[in-house]
Parts: C-alpha cells; sequence; structure tokens
C-alpha cells in the first residue's frame, strides 16, 4: 500500500505536537501485525470492526480527521492530507501528555507537564532556559513552547465562559487552571480572578437562577401551561444573561 | 401512548438514518472499541480515548 510512507512521515513529523494516527483494519491480528512489522509502521494501528461501516466510508483506504473534541474536520482519501493542512490543525493544541525523549536536564518539567502540574514545569524549564547545552536549551524552549500553548487552550476556554457569561462555569475553569498552574504567576492570576468572580453579583445569580430553574424543571410538565410559561418567564427576567435564564427563557417558548 | 409510540418511530428512523448516511464534517465522530493495537497512543482502548488530539482516522486493508 503506497499510503504508508506518507502517513509514517506525517506521523514523525507531527505526533509529537498532538496528531493522533488511528489507522483501522478488521483483518485478523496475525495479517496486520505481519504488515506492521514488514512495512516498520510506526503510527497507530488498530484492530476493529465494523468502522467503515459505522462512518460510511466507500472503499479502502477513507480518512477522517477528529477535532480535539472528536467532531470531524475533514474526511477524504488520506492521500490528499498535505503538511499545510495538518499543521493548521495542531498548531494550537496542547497534549495531555509530552512523549518526546528529552535531554535528562528536562525530565523534572516534562515528568511535571505530564502529571498536570504546569506550574511545576514552568519553574522546572526557566532553570534551562539558558543553558549553554544547545540540546538542552531546545528541549527547554520545546518544553516551556508546550505549557504556552497548553495556558493559551486554558484562555480560551475560560474567554468563552466569560463572553457567555457562564460564571460558575467560569470559576471552576479559573480555579482548575490555578491549582494546574500552582507556583507561576499565571496561576497567581487565575486563583485571584476567581475569588473576584465568585464575590460578584452576577455570579450569585447565576447559581440563584440554576438552583431554581432546576426546581421548577421537575413540577413543569404537571403545571398547566400557562403557569409554566409564566414561571419560567420570571426566572428569565429575574436573571438575564445567566445561562438558566437563558434556558428558562428557551424554555418558556415551548409553553 | 401517541406520543410514546412517534417517540418510538423516531428513534428508529434515527438509528436507520445514522446506519445509512455517512459521517460528514460537523458530525460527530461515533466512538469504537479496540480489539487489538500496535503502537497506538499508551492506555487507549477506544477512540474516545484521543480525546485531547487531532485524530487521523483512516480505515483500510492489508490487500
Amino acid at each position: 500500500m503506497k499510503g504508508v510512507p506518507h502517513l509514517i512521515e506525517l506521523n514523525n513529523k507531527f505526533r509529537e505536537r498532538g496528531f493522533e494516527i488511528v489507522a483501522v483494519s478488521d483483518e485478523d491480528a496475525g495479517t496486520i501485525e505481519k504488515f506492521v512489522k514488514d512495512k516498520s509502521i510506526n503510527y497507530g494501528i488498530i484492530k476493529a470492526s465494523n468502522v467503515i461501516k459505522t462512518y460510511g466510508g466507500k472503499g479502502y483506504p477513507s480518512a477522517w480527521v477528529l477535532d480535539v473534541d472528536g467532531k470531524v474536520i475533514w474526511k477524504g482519501h488520506p492521500a490528499n492530507l498535505t503538511d499545510a493542512m495538518v499543521e493548521d490543525w495542531v498548531k494550537d493544541l496542547a497534549p495531555a501528555k509530552i512523549t518526546k525523549e528529552v535531554s535528562k536536564a528536562l525530565r523534572n518539567a516534562v515528568e511535571a507537564y505530564n502529571k498536570g502540574e504546569f506550574g511545576k514545569a514552568e519553574t522546572e524549564v526557566d532553570k534551562h532556559l539558558g543553558s549553554d547545552d544547545p540540546a538542552v536549551k531546545a528541549d527547554a524552549e520545546f518544553v516551556d513552547g508546550v505549557i504556552e500553548k497548553r495556558r493559551a487552550v486554558g484562555e480560551a476556554k475560560a474567554a468563552k465562559a466569560r463572553e457567555s457569561g457562564d460564571l460558575p462555569k467560569l470559576a471552576t475553569l479559573l480555579e482548575a487552571e490555578a491549582k494546574a498552574f500552582d507556583g507561576s504567576e499565571h496561576g497567581k492570576k487565575c486563583a485571584e480572578e476567581a475569588k473576584t468572580v465568585k464575590a460578584s453579583k452576577e455570579y450569585k445569580d447565576c447559581l440563584k437562577a440554576q438552583s431554581e430553574l432546576d426546581k421548577l424543571k421537575p413540577k413543569i410538565n404537571d403545571m398547566k401551561a400557562d403557569k409554566a410559561k409564566r414561571a419560567l418567564e420570571k426566572i428569565a427576567k429575574d436573571f438575564p444573561g445567566t445561562p438558566a435564564g437563558k434556558e428558562a427563557a428557551e424554555l418558556a417558548k415551548d409553553f | 401512548m401517541t406520543k410514546a409510540w412517534s417517540m418510538a418511530l423516531l428513534a428508529a428512523v434515527a438509528i436507520f438514518a445514522t446506519a445509512l448516511s455517512a459521517v460528514e464534517v460537523g458530525d460527530a465522530g461515533p466512538d469504537f472499541k479496540f480489539d487489538k493495537s500496535w503502537n497506538a497512543l499508551e492506555g487507549a482502548t477506544k477512540l474516545s480515548d484521543y480525546r485531547d488530539r487531532v485524530v487521523l482516522l483512516e480505515v483500510w486493508a492489508t490487500w
């Protein structure tokens, strides 16, 4: 199969950056294993049945690309995948685990990162960013870059929650980030913002709206339609801009 | 009763439609379990174990 070298190349270039190949065959394990060995395949090969049927593939090979949430962002013949396309998909990724072999000096940083202790990883990396050994310096810059991206991923999520007015979600996110980045400036900033958010009136309104909606929901189908509508509209009116308020407004339309 | 029937019908139609139509861009990629794997992400036993990564799912055959 002529596609193998192309996939090996993509794997070599992008796996460390969060791009994973899942190549599925439903042939027997012995046949697959021999092929993997003969072709020195280093990307992920999976034996599973019915995948082509479930995904509606038209023949072999067929491919789909899924984003970090499992949503399909591309489909087609794998030969049509270019480096530029993959580069675009991975440019903002922060893999949960660093699997790259790094110099000894950076092992503690990688270990901390892989445990989700990004603040600690940052402290470790900082020690080696100015190293005289070019290999160590390059590895430090690599790990530093991954931490930086991971921070951006968290910030993007927080920005989304902030924009939508979902303050309980924002507070939870910020607290998780504060814990993960404990020991760094970023962690301190997240902890402070979480505190400010939780002390705000808007945050308390979100919680109140949610609790009123939660109380109303189980009863709503037994209520008379006009009464249900009024109860929902009251929550929407009392707590505009909150997620539960918006949900109540949407639900009210059904009555 | 009528409501329950129509719900069941809707569900049946949905399942039928899913079985027939291909997974398109914008759809959620259906999850599946791995029977066996080589060089896969450490500890992964199903597609959804790859959730923090971009995944190229390829269906292929040795022939």
